[in-house]
This record gives structure tokens, C-alpha cells and sequence, in this order.
């Protein structure tokens, strides 16, 4: 008769950069249950929102997360924009794809690198942060910061790119590019490491959907649903396809994510190639006033937000719906049934951003 | 909400539903078999009742449910239909103090929050007991 | 062969990280610093899962209180001598989140704190040179006659 015991994974963990834990029900080496335990990092910002006047708020949004501060911010702008109402110039909205898909780039390779940790492959981890500090680096050479950009601002974007530095993004783009092709065969067509992913926390279309995942987990289940679809900033002039895998294990979650690399950059391309000239931006006038929902694309999935502004200087509401939150119930239902040894590598698949959760 | 001095329409949310907070679940099961993907809940304190939207999202499409529920009122938790509502319910529950009931997972005011805290810290009226 | 102890200890200082309620900016910095660009494993710096192993204890963010509890399981947990680093405008004193319910502005509230790097968020050359001068700290409390590791194991129980 095996014993069932209660494993507390996290909130500090070797391999967990974030403070999650999750209680594990063990049955021998089993996993039976999984519950999610957060709060960790819960600072209650919607309720700062409401403090703080609609401009400020730029920056209280930014530092939700600083993986993918300026999508936080481009949501909160582009509701705001609609309750304004506030007509973006065409070039701001270029280059927020611009900075929204280096922003998304640099994620995905931060989770490649933390994924190939997981399970112990630890030169493919630097091989994938150092290509990571190639985009850091045009960050710092475009908005003179690393993480926390602050580039996007209501009513268009707070700094232009000059031809120089576009030129040099386009060198650089490049250069990772070449570098992706060298690392992502040894992460995807290594024998040892397919052995650790393939048919692991398999996820099928229709769970996928009645649980409400979002992102390259929703997408690696084979639904092509990508909130850039909607055509926000300058999404609807650009051509790009939703990248889908449909096996919905860990192997299918991490192609995904590592084809979008691919699909960023050729998004930067475009976007560089078809940036039109003119103004930045566009001079805010009013208050915003009434209720708006807004969604944008994340690294890690769909961001929604939802304005309600009463005509005032303070907003009445700011609900953050981030993608880790919705992803949290798809893992819960992943888990049962695995091997603890496979618990990192699944926790790990969802990208989890546990300070967007919490908020 | 009042009109604006312009009395130009204001922006509200779009595909937006009120229902009687009786209906609820109903209709959120109705969303289950049109095979809608539930994106979350969001509660608003309106004084003397919560205005709760529930998201749901049909092919990039938003669709909303809005309920408004008297504040000592009891409602009925939908995560026995879609399993994912089971954390914002929690959160809700616990920021705003929306009685929420019959959750499948239920932390019991610390999802969030430890005992320490002070209790509905997002709500604008304090709740008694 | 003390001496050499502690100039050995110097040399290498073992990091161990909690993100005590961050952006997550600060703590990929916290990581970039490891990888191949700054690669602070050149200093001996090693981020290491087991307090049991630190000698540094990296905090980022702006605490609440239920982490504060692990914050201080972890802190008692690491051996003497030992520092404590706080990274980012929010583990200072909260930063932008100081108003916010859930948040208790600052690690400084929690631990005593030896080297405070600000910054929002602060370069990974910061944060190296941070934990630097958090082991001349370490350094200099394994040298004190009296420090803790160095007594008796009675005379550790009566300085409690």
C-alpha cells in the first residue's frame, strides 16, 4: 500500500525563480493533486490605481512586471486612448510593435534559457541569456534603460528611434537570428532533452479552451488564437501568422515559443521596412471617462485590461487580468499524473510570472 | 453612470449582457455549451451593490456578462462549470468581499492575504464582522 | 588557518536569491549577472538553492507579509557570518508600491540589511559590486573576535 505524502514545492526553489508553491500529493513518485498556493508577492496595485492620477499610472503598470513592462504599458495607453479619446500617430504606433516585439523577444529567450535550466542543461541556459543581452543591449541603445523602458506613454511614445539605431537594430536582429539557429536544434532535436519534454503535461484543444489558457499554451494545444489578431497598435498593416503546435506537451509549449523568436523578428523587419514618418505622439486633451476593455499579446499570453474613469483625474477601476493568472488552473490540471521529477520541467512550460499574478 | 456635459455617448464596454444575478449560472453554462473560453472576473464597488463582469472571449471576440449583486448577497461560484474561475472567485471574494459560495477550491480568505492583513482591502466600504 | 579561512571566504562569496515580492526586474538582473555578459562567477560569485550554503542573501522587492516569514526562515537558516543585500528601489523602501496595502516598505523593516543597491532597476555591475561589498562585511564580522561563529556553542546560547 503506498503512502500518500504532501510535497510543498517553492516559494524559494533552486530551480523556481518565482514564488509560487504548490502543494504536491504524492502517491510513491506520482504527483495525485496539485494546489497552487500564491500571495507571495501580492502588493495590491489595482488599489494603487485608484490612488494615483491616469497619467502616473504609466508607471505604476510598467512595474507590474519588468520581463514585460512596456506590453503592460501599451495596454494601459491603449485604453486609455480609447476613453479619451486620443488618436495615435501613425508612426508611435510602429514603433510600440517595434519595442513591443524586442520586449517579447527578450522574454522568450529569458524562458528559453530558464527552461533549459529546469532540467539541468545549463550551457544551453548561458548560450540563450547571452544571445538574451544582445536585445538588452539595443533596449539601453534605444530608451537608455535595460528593463523598465518607459517609452510608452498615452497618446503615442516618449522617444523616436533614430535611422542610425534603427540600422543598428536590424544589424543586431541578425546576429540573433544566426545565434537562435545555432541554439534552439540543440534544445528541440537533442535526444536527451526530447526524452525529458515530448508527451510531457500534455494539454488537449478542448481543455485547453475550458480552462481558460492563454498564450503559447493555448496555441500549442493547436488553437490559433492570438490576441495580436485583434490588430492593435500596428499589428493589423503587418502579415504574420499565429505559430501552432498541436501535441500541447512541454516539447509542442517550448516550439512554440521558440518559433516566435523567429515570427518577432520578422515583425521588427516589417515594421522597420513600413515606419512611416511624422509625429511620436499625439497631445492627450480631457479626462478619460467611461468603461473599456483592452487586450494585448504578452510573451506569456493575453493581458487584459479594464478602465472605468468617471470624468475625474483618478481612474474608478483598474482590473489586471495578467496571462500567468489564467494559466494557473491549465497547470493545476497538467500536473496530476506526472512524475516529481517532471514538476519543474511542467511548472517551468507555463512561463510563470508570478508577480504579474499577484499584482 | 451620468452623461457626459457633451452628452455624447460614453465608451462602455462593448457585447455587454446585464442579467439578474438569479440567472447567472445559467447563463454562464450557456457560454460553457456555445464552448466560450472563460477569461475572468472583474468586481466593481458601486456602494450599495457589486457590479460583476464576467469575460469571456469567442474567437478573439469579447463577450461580457454583467450581474449586479446587492452586497450581502450570496453568489453562487461557476467554477463547477468552468473549473478556471476558481482563483479570481477566491481573489474577489477576498479583496472585495463579495460572498462567493461553493468554490471548488477554496481558500478561505487567504488566497491572497494573511491573517494580519486587514480584511476587503479593495472595497470602499468597510463590511461589519 | 583562520586567516586563511576567512581569505578564502572573501574570495568566494555564495549568493543565495529571494524575490520577496519584485517585478521580476530586478531579478532577472540578479540572473543576468550570472550569465556569460557579466558573468560574475569570475569573482567566485555562485548562486546557490540552499541558504544552508550562503554566505550572501540577495533580496529583491518590496516584501509583504507573507513572504517576510520565508524572508526570515531563510535568513536563520544561513550560517554565520552572514549579509544581507537589498536590491532595487522596492526592497529599499518599497519604491513605487509604498502606498500600497500589502506592502511593508522595505527589507530593512525585516533584517538588518548590510548593503542597499538602488536603482530601478539596478545594472547587473550594481549588483556585482553590491554583493562585493556585502562580503568585505562578512569579511570583517568572521575577523571580530567575538563574533558568533566563534563562540562557544554555550556562550551562542546565552547571546540569544
Amino acid at each position: 500500500m503506498a503512502l500518500k505524502t504532501v510535497i510543498p514545492f517553492g516559494p524559494q526553489h533552486p530551480v523556481l525563480p518565482e514564488p509560487i508553491q504548490l502543494k504536491l500529493v504524492m502517491k510513491d513518485e506520482v504527483v495525485q493533486e496539485a494546489i497552487p498556493h500564491i500571495g507571495y508577492v501580492h502588493r495590491g496595485i489595482e488599489k494603487a490605481a485608484e490612488k494615483m492620477d491616469y497619467v502616473q499610472n504609466v508607471f505604476l503598470v510598467e512595474r507590474i512586471c519588468g520581463i514585460c513592462s512596456f506590453l503592460h504599458a501599451l495596454c494601459y495607453c491603449e485604453a486609455i486612448e480609447k476613453l479619451l479619446p486620443c488618436e495615435v500617430p501613425p508612426r508611435a504606433r510602429y514603433l510600440r510593435v517595434i519595442w513591443g516585439e524586442l520586449h517579447r523577444l527578450q522574454s522568450q529567450h529569458l524562458w528559453l534559457g530558464l527552461f533549459a535550466d529546469a532540467f539541468g542543461y545549463e550551457s544551453l541556459f548561458m548560450e540563450f541569456w547571452r544571445n538574451r543581452e544582445r536585445v538588452m543591449d539595443l533596449f539601453e541603445k534605444t530608451a537608455g534603460s535595460r528593463i523598465i523602458i518607459s517609452t510608452c506613454c498615452i497618446g503615442g511614445v516618449r522617444r523616436d528611434i533614430s535611422d542610425e539605431h534603427l540600422e543598428e537594430i536590424l544589424q543586431t536582429l541578425k546576429e540573433v537570428e544566426r545565434a537562435l539557429d545555432h541554439s534552439i536544434p540543440a534544445l528541440l532535436e537533442d535526444y536527451t532533452v526530447r526524452k525529458r519534454i515530448v508527451g510531457k503535461g500534455v494539454l488537449t484543444a478542448e481543455k485547453a479552451v475550458e480552462l481558460g489558457a492563454v498564450g503559447p499554451v493555448l496555441r500549442a494545444s493547436g488553437i490559433a488564437e492570438d490576441t495580436r489578431m485583434t490588430g492593435y497598435a500596428a499589428y493589423d498593416e503587418l502579415d504574420f501568422k499565429p505559430v501552432v503546435e498541436t501535441a500541447g506537451d512541454c516539447y509542442a509549449r517550448a516550439k512554440v515559443r521558440a518559433l516566435e523568436c523567429y515570427q518577432g523578428i520578422e515583425l521588427i523587419r516589417q515594421a522597420i521596412q513600413r515606419l512611416p514618418d511624422g509625429e511620436i505622439a499625439a497631445r492627450p486633451r480631457g479626462r478619460p471617462n467611461g468603461r473599456v476593455v483592452t487586450r494585448v499579446e504578452q510573451p506569456r499570453g493575453e493581458l487584459l485590461y479594464m478602465v472605468a474613469a468617471n470624468g475625474s483625474q483618478k481612474l474608478e477601476r483598474m482590473r489586471v487580468r495578467t496571462p500567468t493568472f489564467a494559466n494557473v488552473p491549465p497547470l493545476v490540471a497538467m500536473l496530476p499524473g506526472c512524475e516529481f521529477a517532471d514538476v519543474p520541467v511542467i511548472t517551468l512550460s507555463i512561463d510563470p510570472c508570478i508577480s504579474c499574478t499577484e499584482r | 453612470m451620468s452623461a457626459p456635459p457633451g452628452g455624447a455617448a460614453l465608451p462602455d464596454i462593448e457585447a455587454c449582457e446585464e442579467i439578474e444575478l438569479s440567472a447567472l449560472r445559467a447563463a454562464v453554462q450557456r457560454c460553457r455549451d456555445q464552448r466560450l473560453r472563460f477569461i475572468t472576473i472583474t468586481c466593481m464597488d458601486m456602494g450599495e451593490t457589486f457590479a460583476l463582469y464576467y469575460h469571456f472571449d469567442e474567437k478573439l471576440k469579447m463577450r461580457h456578462l454583467l450581474v449586479h449583486a446587492p452586497r450581502a448577497a450570496e453568489v453562487a461560484s461557476i467554477s463547477d462549470i468552468y473549473f478556471a474561475a476558481f482563483l479570481v472567485e477566491n481573489e474577489v471574494r477576498e479583496l472585495f468581499g463579495v460572498n462567493i459560495t461553493g468554490m471548488a477550491i477554496d481558500y478561505h480568505g487567504h488566497l491572497l492575504l494573511t491573517e494580519d492583513n486587514e480584511p476587503t482591502p479593495m472595497a470602499k466600504v468597510r463590511m461589519e464582522g | 588557518m583562520f586567516n586563511f579561512v576567512h581569505k578564502c571566504r572573501k574570495k568566494s562569496p555564495w549568493i543565495v536569491h529571494f524575490d520577496a515580492g519584485a517585478c521580476n526586474g530586478c531579478d532577472i538582473e540578479v540572473l543576468a549577472c550570472l550569465t556569460p555578459v557579466y558573468d560574475v562567477e569570475r569573482f567566485g560569485i555562485i548562486n546557490v538553492g540552499n541558504p544552508k550554503h550562503a554566505d550572501v542573501l540577495v533580496v529583491t522587492g518590496t516584501c509583504n507579509r507573507r513572504n517576510a516569514r520565508v524572508l526570515r526562515n531563510l535568513y536563520e537558516q544561513m550560517p554565520e557570518p552572514r549579509a544581507v543585500v537589498a536590491v532595487g528601489a522596492c526592497a529599499l523602501s518599497g519604491g513605487i508600491f509604498h502606498e500600497c496595502y500589502n506592502v511593508l516598505k522595505g527589507v530593512d523593516g525585516i533584517l538588518p540589511v548590510d548593503v542597499y543597491v538602488p536603482g530601478c532597476a539596478p545594472r547587473p555591475e550594481a549588483i556585482a559590486e553590491g554583493v562585493l561589498m556585502a562580503m568585505e562585511r562578512v569579511e570583517q564580522r568572521s575577523r571580530e573576535p567575538h563574533s558568533q561563529m566563534q563562540a562557544e556553542p554555550a556562550e551562542r546560547e546565552e547571546r540569544r
